[in-house]
């Protein structure tokens, strides 16, 4: 008697439809490679061969670990500083009122001219690339907790006021999760934008990082090696969200409906 | 006891509440009944505590102090036990001994285990409200403010809510300051009827009765006999009904009061 196969779990059905996506974006890169040759695009074995030649000369690990750094110190910063002054704004509205046209400014500047100030603040090296992080994560983690705080349930409020909740208690049992919804995309988005801005200030500034090895690559002319340091920092990125983001996506779906990836998406 | 003493409360030019005296005893459960808009929740939240008067005293002698909002107000991200648990976590109660007395409650509610689980948006309307309920009495308060809980639920429900919520004040010996505009509701649950007038709100009756829980037929009719007295209907009137037409109703209340008695 046959049986009945097991249906599979959301979970696993999501990991084989992502692997797909991914071999479905491998598969159009070599037909690229095969079709604009080896001067445009390299192949996949050619950028495999130099992802492993990167990793055995051990110039890959320091380059990634700065550029985590980088990406990491800078968007928890600027992160912090965004959260705080949206949950600030959220509770006083003249704080909220004055940080928004503020934020917004600093939402619109291209990155690329605060990698030109910070060089010239900072000199080359990895301050420029952490300041520069830093001002890019901030205002998307202002404008997310703002808008949360300012949807946030007041019947709620009104209850733990009644129930005399303690302020920290409010904080950790009303705001944060009503924040959730916010919070979660903007995190992702942020952290995204961490790891290109990091990069990108690690190429103009010199840099130790996944952006220094690009530079060197392109001078070189080496293609092979600058897709190389790309697929790696991509890599690391994909972990750091894995780590950090993913556990708090799969917390929050446990309570209803699920969170998008990023705020792009 | 709780005291409010020549209560009066303005919005700008509006005036809401009119100059009202009001004592509650312990262990008394008072039903505040009033048209929609009178004041009445205005008067529970100056109880509460959450909003001023404009003028008089409001003095508190209980000490602890729950509500029960018209909407269960629940946190969506948190299940069942933890949201009737969450006035004891407000009061520093730790974890187990708040979500056992938590269970506790809910059960008595008519919870089953498998439900202690569950987050709101997995509950019905009646069960939400059950739940805030059982946050309000896991506080073992000696006042309850409950401000129309059972006015979206239907009325087999009401009545279960309202026999379940009977028995856990008489479990638990709290005063209980209960608002609604439904007669039949003060009738069935209340030892004292207070009756506010249209804004702004006055008493135009105190009455103390026995709650008529055991019988539909009994708090149909006397909520009739309440609506014979003038001054009752007149407060409790629609905008714009004539006397006629409030006569009719009263008529039309006490004979199916008379049937629903006959048919028992």
């Amino acid at each position: 008697m046959a049986v009945p196969a097991r249906p599979l779990s959301p979970a696993l059905l999501s990991a084989i439809w992502g692997m797909a996506g991914l071999l479905a974006l491998a598969g159009a890169w070599q037909w690229g490679a095969m079709v604009f040759g080896p001067f445009v695009l390299p192949s996949l074995a050619e950028t495999g061969e130099a992802v492993v030649r990167l990793v055995d000369s051990g110039k890959a690990g320091p380059a990634l670990l700065a550029t985590l750094v980088h990406a990491l110190a800078g968007c928890a910063a600027g992160g912090a500083v965004g959260f705080l002054l949206g949950v600030a704004g959220g509770l006083a509205m003249p704080v909220g009122a004055m940080s928004y046209p503020v934020f917004t400014a600093l939402l619109g500047t291209p990155p690329i001219a605060w990698v030109v100030l910070a060089l010239l603040w900072f000199g080359p090296g990895g301050g420029a690339a952490t300041f520069t992080v830093a001002i890019t994560a901030a205002p998307i983690l202002f404008i997310a907790t703002l808008q949360g705080m300012r949807s946030r349930d007041r019947g709620l409020a009104e209850m733990a006021q009644l129930y005399r909740a303690p302020a920290f208690m409010r904080f950790t049992d009303l705001v944060l999760p009503a924040l959730a919804d916010f919070l979660i995309p903007a995190l992702a988005t942020a952290l995204a934008f961490s790891f290109k801005v990091a990069v990108m200030a690690e190429v103009l500034s010199g840099a130790d990082g996944v952006g220094g090895g690009i530079a060197t690559a392109r001078s070189h002319f080496d293609l092979p090696e600058t897709m190389a340091w790309i697929v790696l920092a991509i890599a690391v990125l994909i972990l750091a969200d894995a780590l950090l983001l993913a556990p708090l996506r799969r917390r929050r779906a446990g309570r209803g409906a699920p969170v998008p990836l990023s705020a792009e998406a | 006891m709780l005291s409010l003493s020549g209560l009066r409360l303005r919005f700008g030019a509006a005036e809401i509440i009119a100059g009202i005296d009001l004592h509650i005893g312990a262990g008394e459960l008072v039903v505040l009944l009033g048209p929609s808009g009178c004041g009445k929740t205005s008067l529970l939240r100056i109880a509460a505590g959450v909003e001023r008067a404009t003028a008089g005293r409001v003095e508190n002698g209980f000490r602890r102090v729950a509500m029960v909002f018209q909407d269960p107000r629940l946190l969506p991200w948190a299940d069942a036990r933890d949201n009737a648990a969450f006035g004891l976590k407000a009061a520093g109660m730790g974890k187990a001994e708040r979500r056992t007395i938590a269970e506790a409650i809910l059960l008595r509610l008519g919870f089953s285990a498998g439900d202690l689980d569950k987050r709101p948006s997995q509950l019905s309307g009646g069960m939400m409200q059950r739940v805030a309920i059982a946050r309000a009495f896991a506080l073992s308060p000696d006042l309850v403010l409950m401000d129309e809980p059972f006015s979206a639920l239907d009325v087999g429900l009401r009545h279960d809510l309202q026999a379940l919520l009977r028995a856990e004040v008489e479990g638990a010996g709290a005063a209980v300051l209960f608002v609604t505009h439904d007669v039949t509701e003060a009738v069935r649950l209340a030892d004292r009827i207070v009756v506010f007038s249209p804004r702004p709100a006055c008493v135009v009756a105190d009455v103390t009765q026995a709650p008529m829980l055991a019988s539909v037929g009994a708090a149909y009719e006397a909520s009739a006999a309440l609506l014979r007295r003038a001054e009752i209907a007149a407060a409790l009137a629609p905008p714009g009904a004539s006397p006629l037409a409030l006569a009719g109703a009263r008529e039309r209340l006490s004979l199916a009061g008379k049937a629903s008695a006959a048919r028992r």
